[in-house]
């Protein structure tokens, strides 16, 4: 085993991981942080979402110890304490989740989005969010609540 | 009894001897995006050596002479970004772009690309449509070789001493050329390839005066069709040679069957992809 | 060469189990508080049922949805639900829930009428209130009321509701039954544009209407029209459990190889409801759970045989399929 040390949501964590582990089996088997999901763990479906170092990344494909030293957002850091983020208030508002299993992974990516671009097109939220898989297929929802809340983010909403 | 260990060096030289010391139990990851796949099928303690070599500052992506050249650990989505890679070789951002989805990109690296081996490997199709020269390094020093000689090449002779692939040197598109990618796929968000089709041409008119075209999924790896060299280079590009030129290239391929596509429907595919990117030229 | 066509399929689909002899039971307590408790057997897995039966109970008590509290923690101490399955939860579920929260309102009246000085049966429960119809001024706070047969009157303020229906058995001599709770209709409208050459099918445009005889929830009843239709659609021209069937040799083994649609894989998509009541419903609503997954198919097999002239009646079309469809119309014409 092998010491990891990693930020998770601005809290440090010193954990002792396999060389081989995914950065999501340490945060929710070992942090117990379980907004990211396991949907496949082969990659394909973005339920593990998080930020590393602000970019978007699988949790599931993400070798734990090659990321010592980062920090991660997951779902439970992007609002928090401070209340919901525009983003889950939009989501909220615009219905734009069915089972809800997505939900996270959609959130971060969603996130990732509009810190890189704050006033995206439709074919750049689609093209942003194209990795997360929506079973229940709430798409039509999800792309309204992200439009949403880039205009409210871009005017000036002054969110976390 | 735990027998995994995690490596992380942080220079080139340093990593060789590493993996050279390390020997039969070393294995290289960057991105993980392929690794980590076969890792997380089945979670048993392996006796295994892991070495990261993402801490070896090979993510650059640099100008040199007349070429670009590429770090083997440079993200794919830093590569489908990089304004030196859309000006100078477009052919690889195009492709890089249509690579798995967003978050993968982010991790997935040129190297990793290559060192899956896999005969869908679209970032090898288009390094090699483009002339990509791979140079890899170990404690026995640098070696180079163009990426088609990499694929065909035994492992044990091309990585000797365990070796890393250092960078890709591609040379740059010059204003007499012209190049496209086509890659056809089961959906539009994060798919692999059924197959691609890819190229890089100089023409004079409609006269073909160079050819580098090349399939991918169509063989166990990528490879640089000889029949579109031979029969379109220094030729009229008409419709008449455009359908025999798909119809020929066929018979250096090998397609395979799987849950995308069947041998047959490649084969299929492939001569209208031949043919759409052909006609693109005249 | 790329060809549009477009295709229609109706659908009609009946809620509950067929033959009926399926029930319901639920439990509505009322709280000192003036909130509620909804105890009932009902899973929720992601269909919405934890939204739309408080929001039924709610309506019967007249207090806010966020004031009953869906308990559904086992199925063994919970009320028994027969289960989220042949799209009867709202219908099933919902009339039980009425009915629990109707008698739970029941004893409310009867506690507050005294107080009120009008007989049960002259009140009303609005706005969080128990109070006298036609005269508004006369009310008592839910809470005042629950609180008062709890504590002083030792009532316990609950009601309980069962809805079913009986086994349906056919007559030996005609086969007439009555197999059937209530029927959803649908109709929906499929535009694809087809490939020739590669085989490739592209939905473009899918248009829905549902008659869902009422829209508990009409924000949901949209999303699960719309997840249905993109769902069908992906099991159209995407899904394949048996790529090369009867052969199970290049069975998909993950989600990388199972493909299902994407955000970029989405057509336009409009949606309309229509609401004919049924007789039997809650306020007349029907079960429009699976149903909403089935049309989609059948329209696309029939957009593509509008766009090229073939049937391709094994779903999903698949490129391969198109063009061996293709090259079999050819050699026919030929
Ligand atoms: C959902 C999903 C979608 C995908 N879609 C595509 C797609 O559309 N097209 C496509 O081509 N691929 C796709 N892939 C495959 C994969 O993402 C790519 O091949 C990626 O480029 C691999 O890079 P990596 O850095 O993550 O590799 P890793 O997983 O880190 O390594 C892969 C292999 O390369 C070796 N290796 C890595 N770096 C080096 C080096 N510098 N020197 C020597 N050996 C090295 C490793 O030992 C390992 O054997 C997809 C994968 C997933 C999970
Ligand atoms: S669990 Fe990571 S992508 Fe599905
Ligand atoms: S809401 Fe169920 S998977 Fe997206």
């Amino acid at each position: 085993m092998v010491l990891l040390e990693i930020s998770v949501n601005g809290k440090g964590c010193r954990v002792l991981v396999d060389a081989t582990t995914s950065l999501l089996t340490v945060l929710r088997e070992q942090l117990h942080i379980t907004g990211p999901k396991i949907g496949c763990e082969t990659g394909d479906c973005g339920a593990c979402s998080v930020l590393i170092d602000g970019k978007l990344r699988r949790a599931c494909l993400t070798n734990a110890m090659s990321v010592n030293g980062s920090e991660i957002t997951t779902v439970e850091g992007i609002g928090g304490s401070g209340g919901l983020h525009a983003l889950q208030k939009s989501f909220y508002e615009h219905h734009a989740s069915q089972c809800g299993y997505c939900t996270p992974g959609m959130i971060v990516a969603s996130k990732a989005l509009l810190d890189n671009n704050p006033t995206p097109t439709e074919l750049e939220i689609k093209e942003a969010l194209s990795g997360n898989l929506c079973r229940c297929a709430s798409y039509v929802n999800i792309i309204k609540a992200v439009k949403s809340a880039a205009l409210k983010t871009s005017n000036g909403g002054g969110e976390p | 009894m735990l027998n995994e260990t995690f490596h992380a060096p942080g220079d080139l030289s340093q990593a060789c001897s590493l993996i050279s010391d390390l020997g039969e139990k070393a294995i290289i990851i960057a991105g993980g995006t392929d690794l980590m796949v076969r890792f997380n099928r089945h979670r048993v303690n392996r006796n295994v050596a892991l070495v990261y070599v993402g801490k070896l500052g090979l993510n650059f992506i640099k100008e040199e002479q007349d070429h670009i050249v590429i770090g083997a650990c440079a993200n794919l989505a830093d590569i489908t970004a990089s304004a030196l890679v859309q000006k100078k070789i477009p052919l690889l951002a195009r492709a890089c772009s249509q690579m798995a989805s967003p978050a993968i990109r982010n991790a997935a690296t040129l190297g990793g690309n290559l060192g899956t081996n896999a005969r869908n490997a679209d970032g090898v199709a288009a390094l090699m449509a483009l002339g990509a020269v791979v140079v890899t390094a170990s404690t026995g020093g640098e070696i180079r070789m163009p990426i088609e000689a990499f694929v065909t090449t035994p492992k044990k002779e091309k990585l000797a001493n365990g070796g890393i692939v250092k960078q890709f040197e591609v040379p740059c598109l010059t204003a007499d050329e012209r190049w496209a990618w086509e890659k056809l796929r089961q959906r539009q968000g994060d798919s692999r390839s059924i197959l691609s089709v890819s190229l890089r041409t100089k023409m004079a008119g409609n006269i073909c005066k160079s050819m580098r075209l090349v399939l991918g999924s169509m063989a166990a790896h990528p490879f640089v069709s000889k029949t579109a060299a031979e029969l379109l280079e220094g030729k009229y590009i008409s419709s008449e040679l455009i359908d025999q030129a798909a119809k020929e290239i066929l018979s250096e391929t090998d397609p395979g069957t799987d849950s995308r596509a069947s041998a047959w429907y490649r084969a299929k595919a492939a001569q209208v992809l031949i043919r759409r990117v052909l006609s693109q030229l005249v | 060469m790329k060809k549009r066509g477009k295709g229609l399929a109706v659908a009609f689909y009946p809620t509950g189990m067929g033959g009926g002899g399926d029930f319901t039971n639920a439990i509505v307590k009322i709280k000192p508080d003036g909130t509620a408790d909804l105890i009932i057997g009902t899973v929720e897995l992601g269909q919405g049922a934890c939204t739309v039966l408080p929001q039924m109970a709610a309506e019967i008590l007249g207090i806010e949805y966020e004031q009953v509290k869906f308990i559904n923690d086992n199925t063994d101490s919970c009320p028994i639900c027969f289960g989220s399955f042949a799209s009867r939860v709202t219908y099933f579920a919902g009339n039980a829930v009425i009915k629990a929260a109707t008698n739970a309102r029941q004893k409310l009246f009867e506690i507050a009428a005294p107080d009120l000085g009008a007989a049960p049966e002259d009140l009303e429960a609005v706005d969080g209130t128990i109070r006298v119809k036609n005269s508004p001024e006369k009310a008592l706070p839910i809470g005042q009321v629950a609180t008062k047969g709890l504590y002083e009157k030792h009532e316990f303020v609950v009601g309980t509701g069962s809805f079913g229906r009986p086994r349906s058995f056919p007559d030996p001599e005609t086969g007439a039954c009555d197999p059937l709770a209530t029927l959803a209709w649908a109709s929906v409208q499929i535009e694809v544009e087809v490939d020739t050459e590669t085989g490739v099918v592209t939905v473009i445009d899918s248009r829905s209407v549902y008659d869902v005889g009422k829209a508990i929830n009409p924000e949901m009843a949209k999303l699960q029209v719309e997840g249905g239709a993109i769902m069908g659609m992906s099991w159209a021209t995407l899904e394949n459990l048996y790529p090369f069937y009867p052969s199970p040799k290049f069975q998909p083994r993950s989600l990388g190889q199972y493909m299902i649609a994407t955000t970029m894989d989405i057509p336009h998509i409009e949606t309309t409801m229509v609401e004919c009541p049924s007789p039997v419903g809650p306020w007349g609503a029907k079960g429009i759970g699976e149903m909403t997954a089935n049309p989609p198919s059948p329209a696309v097999v029939n957009a593509v045989h509008d766009a090229i002239g073939v049937w391709i009646t094994d779903i999903p079309i698949t490129p391969e399929k198109v063009l061996r469809a293709l090259e079999e119309k050819e050699k026919a014409g030929n």
